[in-house]
């Protein structure tokens, strides 16, 4: 072991010395503004869309069947949904400090993904449903003001963009649950002998 | 603190610690020194950031072993798939220097690290870099004791490995 420690000394005493930190607090000022606009950007787009939907089903086209208020109210509520599950998110998130131990930081990272486990689970399963139901739901008074090809290409163009979502929600998914059996093995590595 | 103050203590804390962090990102990527220099930027860029919320609770060896060893550990999932640390780095790595021998103990010596999990690794290089145990247990969170326990047998893996390579 003593024999490890000079070499490992000398080895440290080899690497190269570098006094630039300039860049460093450059790309780390680029670093937060960018993981910044990637966490609210999909809360902006998500609120974007609901708003444009309440815009366009309350205010500048009001929808006259109770069949529709139900479907318009389903799919504006699936999007508020998802928004509020994205903001407890980024709070969790920010729970996950460097400075924190590893097996801290580890626990609170998987407690972190375990969330969004159950969110991708049962929650968006809901509130695909939701939306998708919802949009269904318009179609009767829909057909009412738009000829039969418009409402065969509403119908029928929905499932094509709602498979292409779902695909790349899958994606994501995946790679939050690699990440999630990742970090549960490493817990169990930093706790091997304490248990 | 004010900014420039901020600045002025990065500074010094990245002119102290520097030599200690690179070598424990190349310990880390087996010796791959491409990787261990993107890792100990990833490293620095979150000292940075952490530093206006250190409030002197440990020593700012310890914390930024902390943030070292955190940034190691999620540096590794991050970058799965993307780059692999193989064989091929340590070959790299003699290929890079002109002293031959000295890089060939290197070698020996990060490839006996490299075959160990990422945890046991990281927790082996503080014990080569002389922190205190206490210290160690306070970076990976487990009891001093559990520490020893681990630590020990890490040696005799380490003692395994180094005797299977000779």
């Amino acid at each position: 072991m003593d024999e490890l420690k000079k070499l490992w000394n000398n080895a440290k005493q080899s690497a190269p010395a570098s006094a630039i930190t300039a860049p460093l607090i450059l790309q780390a000022a680029a670093k937060r503004k960018s993981s910044v606009y990637f966490q609210y950007s999909n809360i902006f787009i998500l609120a974007v869309v609901a708003l444009v939907l309440w815009l366009f089903f309350y205010r500048l086209y009001p929808l006259a069947s109770l069949l529709s208020s139900i479907g318009s109210g389903l799919m504006v509520g699936g999007l508020v949904l998802r928004i509020c599950i994205e903001i407890l998110s980024i709070i969790r998130s920010g729970k996950i400090h460097f400075t924190d131990s590893a097996l801290h930081n580890t626990s609170t990272a998987v407690s972190y993904y375990r969330f969004r486990k159950t969110i991708h689970g049962p929650v968006t399963i809901l509130i695909v449903a939701a939306y998708s139901i919802g949009y269904y739901l318009l179609m009767p008074e829909w057909s009412r003001y738009f000829p039969v090809s418009i409402m065969l290409l509403l119908c029928c163009s929905y499932p094509v963009g709602a498979i292409i979502i779902i695909k790349l929600i899958r994606k994501g998914i995946r790679k939050e649950m690699d990440d999630l059996q990742e970090l549960v093995k490493l817990q169990n590595d930093i706790k091997e002998e304490a248990d | 603190m004010s900014d420039a103050q901020q600045r002025q203590l990065f500074t010094s804390l990245y002119d102290t610690y520097q030599a200690m962090v690179v070598q424990l990102c190349t310990g880390f990527m087996n010796g791959d020194k491409n990787l261990a220099n993107d890792l100990r930027q990833e490293i620095f860029i979150n000292t940075w950031k952490a530093l206006p919320g250190y409030r002197g609770e440990a020593a700012y060896k310890t914390w930024i072993y902390r943030i070292a060893v955190n940034t190691c550990l999620q540096y590794l999932r991050k970058e799965k798939g993307k780059k692999k640390v193989t064989s091929e780095a340590l070959e790299n790595y003699q290929a890079d220097d002109t002293t031959a021998s000295a890089n060939e103990n290197y070698t020996t010596l990060y490839r006996a690290i490299g075959a160990l999990n990422s945890v046991d690794r990281l927790v082996i290089m503080m014990v080569l870099d002389e922190l205190e145990y206490e210290d160690i247990s306070k970076v990976i969170g487990i009891s001093e004791v559990n520490l020893r326990v681990k630590i020990h047998r890490i040696k005799q893996r380490l003692k395994k490995i180094m005797a299977h390579e000779q």
